[in-house]
């Protein structure tokens, strides 16, 4: 259950991916999850699919691990099919009761699938193969030119990485306060729904008082150690883009490229407008 | 013969990238009324060994038998079993959640099915035998010391009525006093209300002074099992362990090398002193 999720979890091991700098391992997971939302045809989600696997290769992480992030929202991504399937009006190609069922709902639905599938694989492998301390630094530098609009960067990359720290840790605890629960009787599987939202509660507010008391042994740590912020902080391992970056950069480009042009020559080739012969809107 | 563990081995997740057998074909027979201690070296499979007893953890392989019938068949009904089979978890303290001490302590029998009455009386009774000084009943858990708050935790388990208690380094981050209080109430249980007692341990001492059997964990397997008094005789296989003999039996061990006549089989604090004062007389 709560053990499924992926997401934010490191992966200690060395591969390509693991020695790219954070930096390239951002931009490239911004631009992939761009090109998810660009177009909806079969020919760049399958091109779309064929990088990802080739990432994950290139990863040195399981693909059973992956695929285990989709199980923790497995219940989200049903949840958007059946919305898109009974909300988006279109032809009707059959009914359930008295609900019609538009052929452009079903296609909705079976885009939003794969979009959500790739979009968590996609984000999971940047945390995966990049650890907590380089994913901030590499945020960091990435959108260091917000600072001019008064961004605090440096604040805010701090706080997602201590987030991304705690996930784990609070994973850990969720199971060890679950397995004390459950020793003394508790019963999470049975009774109604709100029997068992009540039945959460000795599990969530000892979580909760020890999250909150972590957050101070941290926050007396961090002034311990006289932490100002970002101002005038120098770094211990500079980054430095290195061969492999500007390989993967070229790979980057010419990955968008082929999206885009996919995704406009598409409708020429067969079953280009659509696995249904709708068309796109 | 209360509980039997027949050649059981345990695996967690195979993706994971440091993969090991957690328990690796272990047999083990507790018997009513036994003390037994349990000593192994971080990672050694102590936690995971304790939470099968009760149900927590499913073998891979092998079967755990609780008064004569197996605890993993589909029927079995492990809510009452983990009221037989008290576990009290590392650290207890972190699983307090209800207002009152009082309250927290109703949680374990209320939901093995006590009613609200036979509930109460028990909570008082095990509050009591943890001692527990009656003006804290009604306070909440959240103000009291580590101490109060693990003899608290202690209580939630007792409040059950447990025929087996097994105690997951129950003296873990209390200062000496505590400590001392703690193992006393549980030799306590052990003498009058004949309570089989299974302690886990890493302080060799407190095995030595409280236990009448002990087994060795080291590395998923169980290296030693018999008698506390002879299984501290094998200096080499605990070394091998990462543990060592209990301080005292290391002091006779030293003093014999000095050529001072002493028994070198002694293990409890009180049997050298008193062989010390012979000799010395």
């Amino acid at each position: 259950m709560i053990r499924d999720i992926t997401l934010g979890q490191y992966y200690n091991t060395d591969s390509f991916l693991h020695r790219l700098d954070p930096r390239t391992k951002i931009i490239g997971t911004i631009v992939y999850l761009v090109t998810l939302f660009l177009y909806m045809n079969p020919y760049v989600y399958v091109f779309a699919l064929l990088f990802l696997v080739l990432m994950i290769r290139k990863s040195n992480v399981p693909f059973k691990f992956m695929i285990r992030g989709l199980r923790g929202i497995a219940f989200i991504m049903i949840m958007t099919a059946l919305i898109n399937i009974f909300t988006v009006p279109g032809d009707t190609l059959f009914m359930i009761g008295s609900f019609p069922v538009a052929k452009q709902g079903v296609r909705v639905a079976v885009y939003m699938i794969f979009r959500l599938s790739f979009l968590i694989i996609g984000s999971s492998l940047l945390t995966l193969t990049t650890p907590p301390v380089r994913l901030t630094d590499g945020l960091e530098r990435t959108f260091a030119f917000m600072k001019i609009f008064k961004v605090p960067v440096h604040d805010m990359a701090m706080m997602m990485s201590i987030a991304l720290r705690f996930i784990p840790i609070l994973i850990e605890e969720t199971n060890i306060i679950m397995k004390a629960q459950l020793s003394r009787g508790a019963d999470f599987e049975s009774g109604s729904l709100l029997k068992r939202i009540k039945s959460l509660m000795p599990v969530i507010i000892p979580l909760f008082i020890g999250a909150f008391k972590k957050a101070n042994d941290l926050a007396d740590a961090m002034d311990a150690r006289c932490y100002r912020g970002g101002v005038k902080r120098s770094r211990m391992n500079p980054l430095k883009y290195k061969k492999g970056d500007y390989a993967a950069y070229a790979m980057l480009v010419l990955y968008a490229a082929a999206i885009i042009s996919l995704g406009i020559y598409a409708k020429y080739l067969p079953f280009g407008n659509d696995i249904l012969g709708i068309g796109a809107k | 013969m209360k509980i039997i563990i027949n050649h059981v081995t345990v695996e967690y997740d195979k993706n994971l990238p440091n993969y090991s057998k957690a328990l690796d074909d272990i047999s083990l027979i507790i018997n009513e009324g036994d003390f037994l201690g349990i000593a192994g070296h971080t990672g050694s499979g102590k936690s995971t060994l304790i939470q099968l007893m009760n149900g927590l953890i499913k073998p891979s392989k092998g079967n755990v038998y609780f008064e004569g019938e197996d605890i993993f068949e589909k029927r079995y009904d492990r809510k009452t079993l983990r009221g037989k089979v008290g576990l009290l978890f590392q650290y207890p303290e972190y699983q307090l959640f209800a207002e009152t001490v009082f309250e927290d302590v109703c949680f374990g029998p209320l939901n093995i099915g006590f009613d609200r009455k036979a509930a109460e009386l028990s909570a008082y009774d095990a509050l009591k035998s943890v001692g527990m000084p009656d003006d804290l009943f009604y306070q909440s858990p959240f103000n009291m010391s580590g101490g109060q708050m693990r003899r608290a935790a202690l209580a939630g388990i007792l409040a059950m009525k447990p025929e087996v208690l097994i105690l997951d380094e129950p003296t873990a981050g209390l200062d000496p006093g505590a400590q001392q209080s703690i193992l006393g109430i549980i030799k306590k249980l052990h003498e009058e209300k004949k309570i089989t007692i299974v302690l886990v341990s890493h302080n060799m001492d407190d095995i030595a002074e409280y236990t009448d059997r002990m087994i060795v964990l080291n590395k998923g397997r169980k290296v030693l099992d018999g008698l506390t008094k002879d299984v501290f005789m094998e200096k080499d296989i605990l070394k091998e362990a990462g543990l060592s003999v209990p301080q005292v039996t290391e002091l006779c061990g030293m003093l014999n090398k000095k050529g001072f006549p002493i028994n070198q089989d002694l293990i409890r604090y009180e049997d050298v002193k008193r062989e010390l004062l012979n000799i010395l007389k």
